[in-house]
């Protein structure tokens, strides 16, 4: 059969016509994803980008969201002609991320209880005798000088005025003193039940807790690097 | 740890500088109770003399351990009254001798008690213990 050249023409025409129309239909998807650098893979293309608005044909598209610590989430979603689909999404973490952050969290706060804090009341105590020597040092050095005022004094009114002044001193120096070693004595003795506690504490120590990420490659059998992760641009349309 | 304590304890009251003075040595102190700041310990009725106005006046030599320091001069005193002042030679030794020229001279025979004691600024130290003089 001979087809002649200008029914071949139209008829190329109306094939092509029939099939351009199908391709020009699309529907627009918009994402907001968090955390922020999470991977976002769709039909298992790597999109790198982040909060994007999507132009893609129309029908079903399946999408898969992973980020490291959480949980891998894939949905399919159907696009229909001029349509703008949102994707709101918060990838929850992983039950192991969680548990690992309430042992750390238990771990630190044993760590503080037993180790920082008692630390900081024995420095607190020590560190507030310093003080007390000191205005010990200066009632002793007044002490002294009214005993050498005293000693000069050849007057009864002088006289008795720098032995009153002495007594004072001497009164405020012993105070001073006395405090002060009572609060060296009071951290030396809590500084020993320190020690004692801290040793009891790492010898029963467990061990911090550890947490292995797991690569995104585990999750799914799309061949991508985990490297991806945080390098993405921003911003970027894709047509399909 | 009970060592440790013990130790810190120990060194702490090592360290503390005690005052352990009780002022009441200071000879112009009311509340002295110490020696007498000065002891006479000669007396010599040396010369008797008088000046152009035919005044008479008695010249005493007395010799005295003084054992303060801190004076101006030393007040003589006679059967309780004071007879005289005198800035003494201030030399800062153990016996100083002084002379006063009095204008009561003693009687001759008579036996005085005499005293001394260390002045400054008006002040006086405690008196020093009575010494018995025949006057020659």
């Amino acid at each position: 059969m001979e087809i002649k050249p200008l029914v071949f023409l139209a008829m190329c025409l109306v094939i092509g016509f029939a099939f351009g129309q199908e391709t020009n239909e699309y529907g627009k998807i918009e994402f907001k994803i968090y955390p922020m650098s999470a991977i976002i893979k769709l039909d298992g293309k790597l999109l790198e980008s982040r909060d994007t608005t999507i132009i893609l044909k129309t029908g079903k598209h399946h999408f898969i969201l992973w980020a490291p610590d959480r949980e891998l989430f894939q949905t399919d979603v159907e696009i229909y002609k001029d349509s703008t689909i949102k994707i709101l999404h918060e990838l929850k973490y992983t039950e192991d991320y969680l548990q690992y952050e309430i042992d750390l969290i238990a771990y630190k706060k044993l760590r503080k209880k037993k180790v920082t804090l008692p630390f900081l009341g024995l420095a607190f105590l020590g560190g507030s005798s310093v003080p007390f020597f000191k205005w010990a040092d200066q009632y002793h050095a007044k002490a002294l000088s009214s005993i050498t005022m005293y000693e000069q004094a050849v007057n009864e009114q002088n006289i008795n005025s720098y032995k009153e002044k002495h007594e004072r001193y001497r009164n405020k120096y012993r105070l001073n003193q006395s405090i002060g070693i009572g609060l060296v004595t009071l951290t030396t003795l809590c500084t020993g039940f320190y020690i004692k506690s801290l040793i009891s504490y790492y010898k029963s120590k467990s061990p911090r807790p550890t947490y292995k990420n797991v690569p995104f490659t585990k999750n799914t059998n799309f061949s991508i690097s985990t490297d991806f992760v945080g390098n993405y641009s921003c911003n970027l349309f894709i047509h399909f | 740890m009970r060592y440790l304590f013990i130790s810190v304890i120990m060194l702490l009251l090592g360290c503390s500088k005690e005052i352990d003075v009780e002022l009441n040595y200071n000879p112009y102190d009311p509340d002295y109770t110490g020696e007498p700041s000065v002891v006479i310990e000669k007396i010599e009725k040396t010369t008797w003399f008088s000046y152009n106005n035919g005044q008479e006046y008695e010249k005493v030599k007395i010799t005295a351990n003084v054992k303060y320091e801190n004076y101006e001069t030393i007040e003589l005193y006679r059967d309780g009254q004071k007879i005289g002042s005198d800035s003494w030679n201030n030399e800062l030794t153990d016996y100083i001798t002084a002379y006063w020229v009095l204008t009561d001279p003693a009687v001759a025979g008579n036996t005085y008690s005499y005293q001394v004691s260390l002045a400054k600024q008006d002040n006086e130290t405690m008196l020093s213990s009575e010494y018995e003089f025949t006057v020659p």
